[in-house]
């Protein structure tokens, strides 16, 4: 599994790479314009730092589903399906890669937002009362506990619910290479299914209390977590199945 | 022993293997023979489990073939299938993380003997010196079986005699090779059996040797009969 894991991770090393540098460039830009007090750099690099922090965790979740389509739609897929290991394990390689990446480059990205949020701070101290302001606001409408342990569950939810949308779509690709292959439409069909059991999970979490917005606290966003974590599991183990027992690359 | 039995592949629109039932024993080197389109290639990746069949079965050793089956055959496809990020020296390190039976000092020496550099990227090989690599990891492996899918394809003569030297040293009385190829002459030398699929049939196994003796044939002579121009089967 480790072996496998290994590999996974040196498949994706270079989309992380080209993330990782143009964080740096965005970061560099932003911390010139902090320290030389250029308003326009500075203002550049934070929003293209929190835009890159947003696109960069979804594009580590595309490029893992593309990847897998890459494996069982291209002859280097047999580099991965000829050695002796189950489906569970390989796609339990890539479930694990995939959730391991989006989660450290998620707390990569918030842990580089706190600095610079900091770093800010010091330099500017009226920023402090504009945040004090706004979590009052918000608070005062929504009846949200806005803390740390809050950010965190609800960061930790929404790429949970990422995750479950990437193993949702590792589903469909498997489902259409093992059942429609060489039938017409067939990526027509794969997507389908990938939005309707998207919609039909949304569906089923929205009629649950938690998913209401004032309900939204610590506990309700684990329990949202814990909701997506079992289609994603449930995904898991019938995708492996059918990798096992019907998939041909 | 493998025996394939009553399997049938069917993909949409085309039937590729129709009820293939043969056995191979250890001991032998068995051609695969028939012409572009009849069927070799799915067969063999049926075998390594890259294919599921549609109906019938693989049996190793009297066993479902499997993850147990795949630590045992070696299979080596006629297309390039290696990631293209790596070296020659990383695709060693991968057979090594994941075959039990796999000898990076066999590996290295063939890739010598082949006059390959291990720096080498695999996306930037000819189609020779991919087919040599190909050869050369899969034969680094103490397989019970090896698949070897047109392993001549695109090399000269004289990398051709590399590759055919290498895969006879694999050979041993526990062991089952087989070679698909369209250079039938160039295997009647190296393989004591031969198998023919015609139309995605099995269409005869014969011993060359019973062959040469009982009906004065070569295997060249034996495919001519077989894919010749109204040739007929008497498997």
């Amino acid at each position: 599994m480790l072996n496998l894991l290994k590999y996974e991770f040196r498949k994706s090393g270079g989309i992380k790479a080209i993330l990782l540098i143009i964080t740096a460039v965005f970061q560099i830009v932003f911390m010139i314009g902090l320290f030389g007090d250029f308003e326009a750099p500075m203002a550049i690099g934070a929003s293209s730092l929190m835009l890159i922090a947003w696109i960069g965790i979804g594009i580590i979740g595309i490029y893992s589903i593309l990847t897998l389509h890459k494996d069982m739609n291209t002859k280097q897929g047999y580099m991965l399906f000829m050695i002796p290991k189950d489906s569970y394990r390989i796609l339990g390689a890539k479930v694990i890669e995939c959730g391991l990446s989006i989660w450290i480059m998620g707390a990569f990205f918030g842990a580089l937002g706190l600095l610079d949020l900091s770093l800010l701070l010091k330099e500017f101290n009226e920023i402090d009362q504009i945040f004090d302001l706004l979590k009052m606001v918000i608070e005062s409408v929504s009846e949200l506990e806005l803390n740390a342990g809050f950010a965190m569950t609800l960061v930790l939810f929404i790429l949970t619910s990422w995750l479950f949308t990437v193993v949702n779509a590792y589903f469909a690709i498997v489902l259409s290479a093992s059942f429609f292959n060489g039938k017409k439409f067939n990526w027509l069909i794969s997507l389908a299914i990938f939005i309707a059991i998207s919609l039909f999970i949304s569906y089923i979490y929205n009629k649950l209390p938690i998913a209401e917005i004032s309900a939204m606290k610590v506990s309700t966003n684990l329990l949202s977590i814990g909701f997506y974590l079992i289609p994603t599991v449930l995904l898991y183990f019938i995708t492996a199945w059918i990798m096992d027992n019907k998939l041909s690359v | 022993m493998l025996e394939s039995i009553e399997v049938t592949k069917k993909f949409v629109g085309k039937t590729a293997v129709d009820s293939a039932t043969f056995t191979l024993e250890p001991g032998h080197i068995y051609a695969l023979l028939g012409p572009n389109g009849s069927g070799k290639t799915t067969w063999m990746k049926m075998v390594t489990g890259l294919i599921k069949p549609t109906s019938g079965y693989i049996m190793y050793d009297s066993k479902p073939i499997g993850i147990q089956s795949r630590k045992e055959i070696a299979y080596m496809a006629t297309e390039p299938y290696f990631y293209d990020w790596m070296t020659i020296k990383d695709v060693g390190k991968y057979y090594e993380d994941f075959f039990e039976d796999f000898s990076l000092s066999r590996f290295n020496e063939l890739i010598s003997r082949m006059e390959l550099s291990e720096k080498l990227k695999t996306k930037n090989l000819s189609s020779g010196m991919s087919a040599k690599l190909k050869v050369a990891v899969t034969m680094a492996r103490n397989a019970k079986i090896y698949l070897l899918d047109e392993p001549l394809n695109g090399i000269d003569l004289i990398a051709r005699d590399d590759v055919m030297k290498t895969m006879l040293e694999s050979a041993s009385p526990e062991n089952i090779l087989v070679i698909s190829s369209h250079l039938v002459e160039e295997l009647e030398s190296v393989v004591d059996r031969a198998i023919f699929i015609k139309d995605s049939h099995f269409a005869g196994l014969f011993d060359l040797e019973e062959l040469r003796q009982s009906e004065g044939m070569s295997i060249a002579d034996k495919y001519r009969e077989i894919f010749g121009h109204g040739g007929q089967i008497n498997a």
